[in-house]
């Protein structure tokens, strides 16, 4: 299989456990190849954020931790459960210890139930509906999350904000105290001022409840923020890992420049890189043969069409998938 | 910055406010906002959700008139032209040939069951009388102009065949049709990609600069008009809370919202786990009156003087071209470290 490398895995370590992720779907059109073969790990009280944009698959790679659907193949081990091999009891179970928050805040909480309803759902669905602590429970975690419980108890979804309904997303998740929580696209719907508002809560959850988090964001400037360590994805494949301070200092991969070249800052007195790149994703029914980057990288030649790059340690931690990667710092210092 | 000379103004809007009467009240979601556009030169509007940023262009054109419940008061002059008053009917001459626009979603602004080709008949035919033959020929040559690759093939697809940036392109292609004096882009690039944001970014400033037309970007992006635009209006609950040209507002920024805003975004420069300066609580509820400035709830500087009367907006320290509506601007923090002077 083309798989991209796993030397940057951590086995000793780590609470969650990727190997050789495949996701594939079936569609009238052919096979869509959302992600092919990722690997990663994430260690306790560590943030791993996913990054790419629309069709890298990092989405989909979230869903499949969660088994949502399982992934076409490939192990997720979560502590020291292998997710994938469990019946649907099992997997029940275990998923308590691994929980997700989606994009659209306003969507995913149901709107006919209360706040209160909405937070204490997962207590019945894993420990049963006469739980004597779970109203207890419930405030904690409303509270933990900035909302007055007295206040929103009764409330229905509508009635909250966008960032507040994220909150309750957060205090949903945290009253079952999972160990990893997957954040998909968390901050994307939300306003400037809220978002900072969310970032902030999940830095303190994580530290309170001594979580992990696998964060999935388009946005590199937010994922740099909060991760301990960046996965760049595209087209179904990791192009690098690294600790984030050393991504965004000295990013090997060309797709990874291109990403932070892009960013517009909000300083007109910052130095703007020039992106040297053109096109657009090819379809992931069809992929290109090698590198899958080629078609668009300024570096790429014949070696890159006919093999695929492997994941090699370019620095401490930091693991590149390219033929040709960058040595030089993204911005030449003074 | 490239202050076109005075005289040369092509859209003046003065106080401009749009009510919405919906069943659960008056909703003001306009409320006495003026913006100066001169030829050739890009404005960026720019605010959060509610901030009343897309209904204020939209009202500027006339669009709102489309909306029963809508109620716009206010003064438009565009190109020596009163649009203010006009019925929709009226403004067909004025939407494309004069003002074109461009949405937030490339794909609910073209028509899924027309071809790309047929989307340009219209206005080339109608408003510039182009034959068919001719009209195809201007199409792919337009297509060609806005970097689409094998534009003549792409007059036979539906929109659906094309990729987000791609429809974003096609609909740029489509403003630019009939030559307008002015643009108008509503979030251009909040659906598409950072790399794709880029490129139509890096296009938008191509073609104003080729075309000598005026532009107002509308975004809630910062970063997105910092490097482009000319002159910046920071709206907050229906209000311009302050306007200058793009320096004064990010290196002299005195409003305590856009000085807010701005530091809660999140920096690649930040090393991992910063702690974000989040603005607390929400905006304001449009539907109640507001009372003093509209962001005073949320403002770490505000006193009762911010919550009695609405502050206006005024020079900072004596710039006329640097208006700020704040009682306590952040201009007149006694600057920390660096004594050189400058900042009175």
């Amino acid at each position: 299989m083309a798989g991209t490398g796993k030397g940057h895995l951590r086995p000793d370590e780590a609470v969650l456990t990727v190997e050789d992720l495949v996701v594939e779907y079936e569609t009238a059109a052919g096979t869509v190849h959302a992600v092919s073969g990722i690997s990663f790990d994430l260690r306790a009280g560590e943030t791993l954020g996913l990054v790419g944009e629309s069709g890298c698959g990092k989405s989909s790679a979230g869903k499949a931790l969660m088994q949502l659907p399982p992934p076409t193949s490939g192990t997720v081990t979560l502590g020291l459960v292998e997710l994938t091999e469990l019946d649907e009891e099992k997997l029940r179970l275990a998923r308590s210890k691994m929980q997700m928050i989606f994009q659209d805040p306003i969507s995913s909480l149901n709107p006919r139930r209360r706040i209160n309803q909405v937070v204490a759902e997962p207590i019945h669905v894993w420990e049963g509906k006469r739980r004597p602590d779970e109203a207890e429970r419930v405030r904690e975690a409303l509270s933990a999350v900035g909302l007055d419980p007295d206040v929103v108890w009764d409330r229905r979804p509508h009635e909250l904000s966008g960032g507040q309904c994220q909150r309750v997303c957060i205090a949903r998740t945290i009253v079952m105290e999972p160990q990893v929580v997957i954040c998909d696209e968390p901050v994307s719907a939300l306003d400037v001022s809220v978002q900072a508002q969310i970032l902030n809560l999940l830095e303190d959850a994580k530290e309170r409840y001594g979580l992990s988090l696998v964060f999935i964001a388009h946005d590199l400037a937010v994922v740099k923020n909060i991760s301990d360590r960046v996965m760049v994805m595209y087209l179904g494949k990791a192009c690098e890992v690294a600790p984030s301070d050393a991504l965004y200092e000295r990013p090997a991969h060309p797709y990874t420049r291109v990403l932070l070249a892009s960013i517009p800052e909000p300083d007109p007195d910052a130095p703007e890189p020039a992106v040297e790149v053109s096109g657009e994703l090819p379809s992931p029914l069809n992929p290109p043969s090698g590198c899958r980057f080629r078609t668009r990288c300024p570096r790429a030649d014949a070696r890159c069409a006919a093999e695929e790059p492997v994941l090699a340690e370019v620095g401490p931690g930091h693991w590149v998938a390219c033929h040709h990667p960058f040595e030089e710092p993204l911005l030449a210092e003074g | 910055m490239s202050p076109a000379t005075e005289g040369d103004v092509l859209l003046q809007v003065d106080d401009l406010r749009t009510t919405f009467h919906t069943a659960g009240g008056d909703v003001a979601a306009v409320s006495g906002v003026s913006l100066t556009v001169r030829r050739g030169q890009t404005v960026g509007i720019v605010g959060e959700s509610g901030s009343g940023k897309s209904v204020f262009v939209r009202s500027v054109m006339g669009l709102t008139g489309l909306t029963p419940t809508a109620e716009v008061t206010g003064r438009v002059m565009f190109d020596g032209r009163e649009l203010s008053g006009l019925r929709p009917k009226e403004l067909r001459s004025v939407w494309g040939p004069e003002i074109g626009m461009i949405f937030q979603d490339p794909m609910t602004s073209l028509n899924p069951v027309k071809k790309i080709g047929a989307h340009f008949a219209q206005p080339l035919r109608q408003h510039l009388g182009l034959s068919r033959k001719d009209a195809r020929t201007r199409a792919a040559e337009l297509l060609a102009e806005v970097g689409i690759p094998e534009p003549v093939r792409r007059l036979d697809q539906y929109p659906h065949e094309l990729s987000g940036g791609m429809r974003q392109r096609v609909c740029i292609a489509l403003a630019l049709a009939c030559r307008p004096k002015l643009l108008i882009a509503d979030e251009p690039t909040t659906a598409l990609d950072v790399t794709v944001q880029r490129q139509i970014l890096d296009l938008l400033a191509q073609v104003t600069a080729d075309t000598g037309m005026a532009t107002i970007i509308i975004t809630h992006d910062l970063g997105v008009v910092a490097r482009r635009a000319d002159d910046i209006v920071v709206m907050y609950a229906g209000r311009a809370v302050e306007t200058a040209p793009v320096g004064p507002v990010f290196r002299r920024t005195a409003h305590r919202y856009t000085e807010a805003l701005l530091a809660s975004v999140p920096r690649v420069a930040n090393p991992p786990h910063t702690r974000l300066a989040a603005i607390p609580g929400t905006p304001p509820d449009l539907r109640r009156a507001i009372h003093g400035c509209a962001f005073a709830p949320r403002c770490a500087h505000a006193d009762d003087a911010c919550r009695g009367e609405r502050p206006l907006l005024v020079p900072v320290d004596g710039d006329e071209g640097h208006l700020a509506a704040c009682v306590h601007p952040a201009t007149d923090d006694v600057p920390v470290g660096t004594p050189t002077g400058g900042a009175s």
